[in-house]
């Protein structure tokens, strides 16, 4: 059901939030509001590569930054 | 069908004569004179029609004119019948046709149209009977003077649509003709429709044929059976023709844009619709290959552009949505399929039909369901002197497709008309895709170079209720608590309170709050904090609640190990979670060898904690910590880790607090396994609440009698069970004064409403790992067999959308895939970050920024009340022969079996690429019924391509070690079920009989007990001609629907039994094959008493070869076996004696059957008849040795008779097991009762019997023997020498044993040899 036999030929964006959280979507299409293109695009498996690459400390920004200054003040 | 052959014999010569121009069917008319047959008295191909004609109406010429019409037109006085279900069709001579005139002036006024609507109405709703005729019917209703409606009607196998446009015209020439007294002014017609039909056959011969069949079996290659359309009903209904119409009208400007499209882009109006027709189906099924038929008139001849007859063709138009095309390609597209099938139109449909031979289902119209039509006009306006005339629109009630969509081009514009099966739709729901389409259409002519996957589809109050008002308004939550926090205001607020109790052990809300403190701050000791993981791996106990709540107050987040895994397993979990302390215990210590992390055992004795202080620590975590990291299955391969925040463990327990309303004194239970996330679910939100929280030990878990039974005795209030096991404990009497007030389930699909009468509310729970434990939840109400229970509506603060491939919502009711945002949602998966970001992507359609959706692979649709209906997994939706097949489903119809406790359906493959669906089941007590039975409850359920092909019996499924089904854990088809691969032959009299018919109508065999009829290539009027052989020969009528709906030879001769307990001959022989004129061959049943066993042998001699088996007496009710052997040989000389009254004879007989047959031989030769041949196969006399061996009494005759059926010989010796095992063995018909299997035994009994008495005497003849050469020679050599006691001998080696050399393909040597040996015979004489 609404899976195309044929595999995905989708060209997507890497796209990421506020809180630094990458995502894919596809790349005609206007991005989901907060989100931002990082300026990387290809086939699904493209993308998915970057942001394995990219996306190190998978903490959400905020966590991040709070842990640093509970880090700073201890 | 029958009243012809009476009728064809009591004619005069004159009347014989006009049947001699009896014309076969156009290949139009087969199909509608099958459809008769099918379901005869139907009204649902009568083509009606009425005008109003205004103005001075002089009633005998119009009169005349329709007679003359009538004497022009052959079609209009044809009827049909059927020799031996092949039809004709025959023109009577011309009579008489009045005109009845109906006066309706003394009605009121105001009444009369309303009134004549009705009559009309009821008029077009009365069937014709195609064998009486008359098909066509003419009646005048007079409203006033001036004022008269015509109205006639005809049955469409006679004359299509277009005939009327013909049939108005003709008469309008003829009424002025006749006004004025002149004569006709038409000319006699060139040809007659019979002409047509004729030349239809012949053209079947022709190259030109054969080049369009070519074509179209190209073009249909490989396309679906079937289009799922979105229908409300759970099952798919029966068939029905109620129908219903919907009517509407493009805008102007819509319209107009449609034709510049269609102008722009160098296609048809007609290409236009078709394409936006097929986008829809694709927007409604996901489909994208997509079938619709489309009635073409076929009068591409002059001499029949004339002719009033049926000469429409339904031409079969493949959508191709694959690829994402824009509205431009896929016109493009469109285009060249139109042309295409437009040069290659003069293949009747119905010989396409035939030839595709598609996968069948009664419920639906072969090759396609869905109809687009399109008509330049509704009536032509026929001109009458002095009259005005206007056509009247009738209203459809019934609809030949499932969904047909039509245009009429008028002056107003473009109409469609939506005619749908009422059965399908529910109310408002066509509305609702005529406005579909006209967004569709919107989008097509504003955006052409867009995909039309991505055109708008949804009404924006559609779009707006599945979007908004189907999820939950925001619940605020706070935004600072955690789980510690909440447990240590219990602790202050209840500190006496038991909060855990397990069978050894119990903790107080202040014990339990101390000791989490103290193995926290040991944690902390150990370098646990914020973000860091703990492995814990305890059994259920106080102590793994504390180890969690410690791992919680510590900052860490949990990660549970359940021991019940695989050591390999839980140390890659440990190790991949990076888990930074691993809290054991010591009888668990070894499973662990080395580790990086530090390990804990809680129960050592000298625990460091103890030392520890024990009040509450510090908070160190926030909201966005990770809380718990779970692991779950992947579907590719290795576990993936789920990491889950505070912030959605809080707002579960928030949600789960205020749903059930939880207090303090509430009585909880904690038995999920603790690697099922459903035990965090158990634990924090009854803790958070002060509750109670009981620990069952293993036993009680996994038993529903001693869970019912504990849940009671500990008064427990609320409960968790998984889906299997709240199932079987639903199914438990409950005493009334049970405290459980709510019982919660979920983790796999529920399959049936609880029962009435229950003391407690069943809630069904829906939610992945990766969004917190619950998505969705709601109560169920008490049995409704026919709907499957919901899964809820999505809890608080989470969203739930149903969106397609293209991440857009799915109309209401149409199957989607499942994506949930909220607060629940994890953060993503430990440590991978490619796998988070393809599951968790961008919400379009938060308002918060930033905000995911995580996307789960599930699908299900919209009740129309917001309720969510589960469908399945995507990965569980297979296709099987072009149909997609929902996996759930049938595991759904299957429970409705009352003898069915737990079904699952699996697609297995027995042989390469050739899958088959099994269903696997477990019994509710005892034994389930029989395959056949199963498949006939089935039947009335499911669509025929869904019935699966093999049932399984398994005493219980595997479980996984969280309750779920195992699916990888069910046994292979090949290992375990031997005789499921294996096709029985024919089982008796009836099978035997109806698989010699088959193998004569599909001219193939051999036929076997499990074979369909129309997978063995029988085709609907095959199954035509199979009713009237069936009748002929078994004296019953059988429905056509019968055939459809029993396609598999068991089934069909069980109905037989059942609907006749079928007469059966008293003779003893029984014609194996009766063609041929030769001599007949004459075989002895065996001891078993019955002749099947010759079946194969019989066919291999081959049709020229009559073959006569001769069965004992006493296997057909009633009879008394007959004792002693010499009785039996006079008795069976008495019935072949009546066949062939003198000799020479043929006689022979296999094992028992050589015997009796050299019995009779020698009787014959005593009378002084000659014996042309006494071929006895592997008979043996007994000898004091295998009298020795004798049987020990009844019981060891019993276990021999098992043997004798085929059963191992370790079989059973009593009755009941036998009757069980024959029956799922498949080796007696599956209906066989208790008291045919004694009458069975009753033969072999007797047979036994005057086997052991028998005294041979010396006999003159030469006697063949045929010896099994597998036997040991030792053995054949006494054997022979027995004989050559009492006759001369000659003997023939044949392969296989004694048991197999009848068999396939043994036989064929012995079928040769002996063929060779019939035919000397037959010479010397």
């Amino acid at each position: 059901m609404h899976h195309e036999e044929s595999e995905d030929l989708t060209i997507y964006k890497v796209v990421i939030n506020h809180e630094e959280q990458y995502s894919i979507w596809p790349a005609d299409r206007e991005n989901p509001l907060g989100w931002t293109d990082v300026g990387k695009s290809g086939t699904k498996e493209e993308c998915l590569a970057h942001i394995k690459e990219v996306w190190t400390d998978m903490r959400p920004l905020s966590l991040r930054k709070k842990m640093e200054e509970a880090a700073r003040q201890s | 069908m029958h009243d012809w052959q009476t009728i064809l014999n009591q004619l005069t010569p004159a009347k014989r004569a006009l049947l001699a121009a009896r014309n076969p069917l156009s290949f139009a008319q087969q199909r509608l004179w099958f459809l008769d047959q099918l379901a005869p008295g139907q009204a649902d191909y009568n083509i009606p029609a009425a005008l109003r004609l205004t103005g001075r109406l002089n009633v005998p010429a119009l009169e005349a004119g329709i007679n003359e019409i009538v004497r022009r037109h052959d079609a209009l006085r044809t009827v049909f019948g059927a020799v031996e279900g092949r039809p004709f069709q025959l023109a009577l001579p011309a009579k008489l046709v009045s005109l009845p005139l109906h006066d309706l002036r003394n009605v009121p006024e105001t009444e009369r149209e309303t009134r004549l609507a009705c009559l009309l109405n009821e008029a077009a709703g009365r069937p014709f009977d195609l064998t009486r005729g008359p098909l066509f019917s003419v009646e005048l209703w007079r409203l006033a003077e001036t004022e008269h409606v015509l109205w006639l009607n005809w049955h469409h196998i006679i004359a299509d649509g277009w005939s009327l446009e013909i049939f108005f015209r003709e008469l309008a020439m003829l009424y002025q003709a006749y006004l004025h007294g002149a004569p006709s002014p038409l000319p006699e017609l060139p040809l007659q429709y019979g002409d047509y039909a004729r030349w239809q056959r012949q053209e079947e011969q022709g190259e030109a044929w054969q080049r369009q069949l070519l074509y179209w079996k190209r073009q249909l290659q490989g396309a679906p059976a079937s289009l799922p359309l979105p229908t409300e009903g759970t099952f798919r209904a029966q068939p029905s023709s109620a129908g219903a119409t919907y009517r509407f009208t493009l805008p102007e400007r819509l319209t107009a844009a449609l034709r510049e499209l269609s102008q722009r882009e160098n296609v048809t109006l007609f290409m236009t619709l078709l394409a936006a027709f097929q986008t829809l189906l694709y927007r409604h099924t996901g489909e994208t290959d997509l079938v619709v038929g489309t009635p073409q008139t076929n009068r591409n001849r002059v001499e029949l552009e004339g002719l009033i007859g049926f000469f429409l063709n339904t031409l079969v138009l493949r959508g191709d949505l694959a690829g994402k095309p824009t509205t431009r390609e896929l016109l493009a597209r469109t285009r060249e399929t139109v042309l295409a099938a437009h040069a290659h139109q003069d293949l009747p449909f119905e010989a396409l039909v035939g030839e595709l031979q598609p996968t069948r289902q009664l419920q639906q119209q072969p090759l396609f369901q869905v109809a687009f039509t399109w008509k330049s006009a509704v009536l032509p306006a026929a001109e009458l002197p002095g009259l005005t005339v206007s056509a009247l629109p009738l209203g459809s009630h019934t609809a030949k497709f499932d969904l047909s969509l039509g245009w009429v081009e008028t002056a107003a514009g473009l109409e469609g008309v939506f005619e749908y099966r009422a059965a399908l739709f529910a109310e408002g729901a066509i509305q609702r895709w005529a406005e579909r389409l006209q967004r569709l259409l919107l989008g097509m002519t504003a955006q052409p170079a867009a995909p039309v996957s991505r055109l708008p589809l949804l009404t924006e109050a559609e779009q707006r209720q599945v979007i908004q008002e189907f999820n939950p308004e925001a619940t605020p939550l706070s935004e600072t608590l955690c789980v510690p926090a909440l447990i240590e205001i219990r602790a202050a607020r209840q500190p006496a309170k038991l909060a855990v109790v397990a069978s050894d052990d119990a903790l107080t809300y202040e014990q339990l709050n101390a000791r989490a403190n103290q193995l926290a701050r040991r944690l902390q000791r150990l370098g646990i904090g914020p973000e860091m993981r703990v492995g814990i791996c305890l059994e259920r106990s106080a102590a793994l609640v504390t180890a969690m709540l410690a791992t919680l107050k510590a900052g860490g987040a949990y990660v549970p190990l359940d021991p019940a895994y695989p050591s390999e397993r839980l140390r890659w979990l440990a190790e991949n979670a990076g888990a930074g302390v691993l809290l054991t215990q010591r009888n668990l210590r070894e499973r662990w060898g080395a580790l990086r992390a530090p390990i804990v055992c809680l129960d050592e004795e000298n625990n460091d904690d103890d030392r520890e202080a024990d009040q509450s620590l510090p908070n160190s975590v926030t909201q966005a910590n990770a809380a718990y990291l779970i692991y779950t299955s992947g579907s590719t391969g290795q576990p993936k880790g789920v990491v889950v925040t505070h912030a959605g463990l809080l707002n579960l327990i928030c949600w789960h607090q205020r749903a059930f309303g939880v207090t303090e004194a509430d009585r909880v239970t904690q038995l999920a396994g603790v690697g099922f996330d459903a035990c965090v679910w158990e634990l924090w939100p009854h803790l958070a609440a002060g509750a109670t929280l009981f620990l069952p030990d293993d036993e009680t878990r996994l038993s529903p009698l001693m869970m019912r039974d504990w849940l009671v005795a500990q008064e427990i209030t609320l409960a968790f069970l998984p889906t299997p096991l709240a199932e079987m404990v639903l199914s438990l009497a409950w005493p009334a004064t049970t405290r459980l007030r709510c019982l919660l389930t979920g983790g796999d699909r529920l399959q049936s409403h609880p029962p009435p009468g229950l003391p407690f509310t069943l809630v069904n729970n829906y939610g992945p790992t990766e969004c917190t434990v619950v998505a969705s939840s709601g109560a169920l109400a008490p049995a409704r067999e026919t709907t499957a229970p919901d899964i809820g509506r999505p809890i608080a603060n989470t969203q739930v959308y149903l969106l397609d491939a293209a991440l857009q919502p799915v109309p209401r009711g149409v199957v989607g895939e499942i994506f949930i945002g909220g607060v629940g949602l994890a953060r993503g998966y430990h440590q991978q970050p490619a796998l988070t970001a393809e599951r968790f992507l961008p919400d379009p359609f938060s308002r918060v920024p930033g905000a995911r959706l995580y996307r789960t692979g599930d699908l299900a649709r919209h009740r129309a009340d917001g309720a969510l209906l589960f469908v399945g997994r995507a990965d569980r939706q297979v296709k099987l022969r072009g149909i997609r097949v929902e996996l759930g489903e049938i595991e759904a119809a299957l429970k409705l079996h009352p003898a069915v406790k737990q079904a699952v359906a699996e697609l297995r493959e027995r042989m390469p690429h050739e899958p088959q669906l099994v269903a696997y089941l477990m019994p509710q007590n005892g034994a389930l019924p029989s395959s056949e039975e199963l498949r006939q409850f089935l039947q009335a359920k499911l669509p025929t391509a869904l019935l699966p092909a093999a049932f399984v019996t398994l005493e219980k499924l595997p479980l996984t070690p969280n309750g779920k089904v195992d699916r990888e854990a069910l046994p292979p088809l090949e290992t375990g079920f031997p005789h499921l691969a294996a096709k029985q032959p024919p089982r008796d009299r009836v099978e035997f009989e109806l698989a010699r018919l088959w193998e004569e109508l599909l001219g193939s065999g051999p036929i076997s007990a499990q074979d369909d009829f129309f997978a063995r290539g029988g085709h609907s009027l095959l199954a035509v001609r199979l009713c009237a052989q069936i009748e002929k020969q078994f004296g019953q009528r059988l429905s056509l629907r019968t055939i459809f709906q029993m396609p598999v030879l068991a089934q069909l001769a069980a109905q037989l039994r059942r609907q006749a307990n079928v007469a059966l001959a008293n003779s003893p022989l029984v014609a194996l094959q009766s063609h041929g004129q030769r001599r007949p061959f004459f075989c002895v049943h065996p001891v078993g008493g019955s002749v099947w066993c010759y079946a194969a042998l019989a066919r291999r001699l081959g049709s020229e070869q009559p073959f006569y088996g001769l069965q004992a007496r006493g296997l057909e009710p009633g009879e008394e076996p007959v004792a002693r052997l010499d009785a039996m040989a006079t008795a069976y000389l008495a019935a072949l004696r009546k066949l062939q009254p003198h000799g020479p004879y043929l006689l022979g007989g296999w094992s028992l059957g050589g015997v009796i047959a050299f019995e009779m031989a020698r009787q014959l030769s005593a009378t002084g008849e000659r014996i042309g041949l006494l071929a006895m196969f592997d008979s043996a006399l007994p000898d004091s040795e295998t009298r020795a061996a004798d049987w020990d009494g009844d019981a060891g005759l019993w276990r021999s008779f098992a043997q004798q059926l085929g059963l191992s010989p370790d079989a059973a010796a009593d009755p009941a097991t036998i009757l069980t095992q024959v029956k799922s063995a498949g080796v007696l018909p599956t209906a066989t009762e208790g008291a045919e299997l004694i009458r069975l035994f009753r033969v072999f009994k007797a047979n036994v019997e005057a086997l052991g008495d028998y005294a041979p005497r010396a006999y003159a003849g030469q006697v063949e023997l045929w010896q099994a050469a597998e036997r040991p020679p030792e053995i054949r050599r006494r054997q022979a020498d027995r004989w050559r006691a009492y006759a001369a001998i000659q003997i023939h080696d044949i392969p296989g044993t004694h048991h197999t050399l009848l068999c396939e393909p043994q036989v064929a040597v012995l079928a040769d040899v002996l063929g060779q040996r019939l035919a000397q015979v037959e010479q010397a004489q």
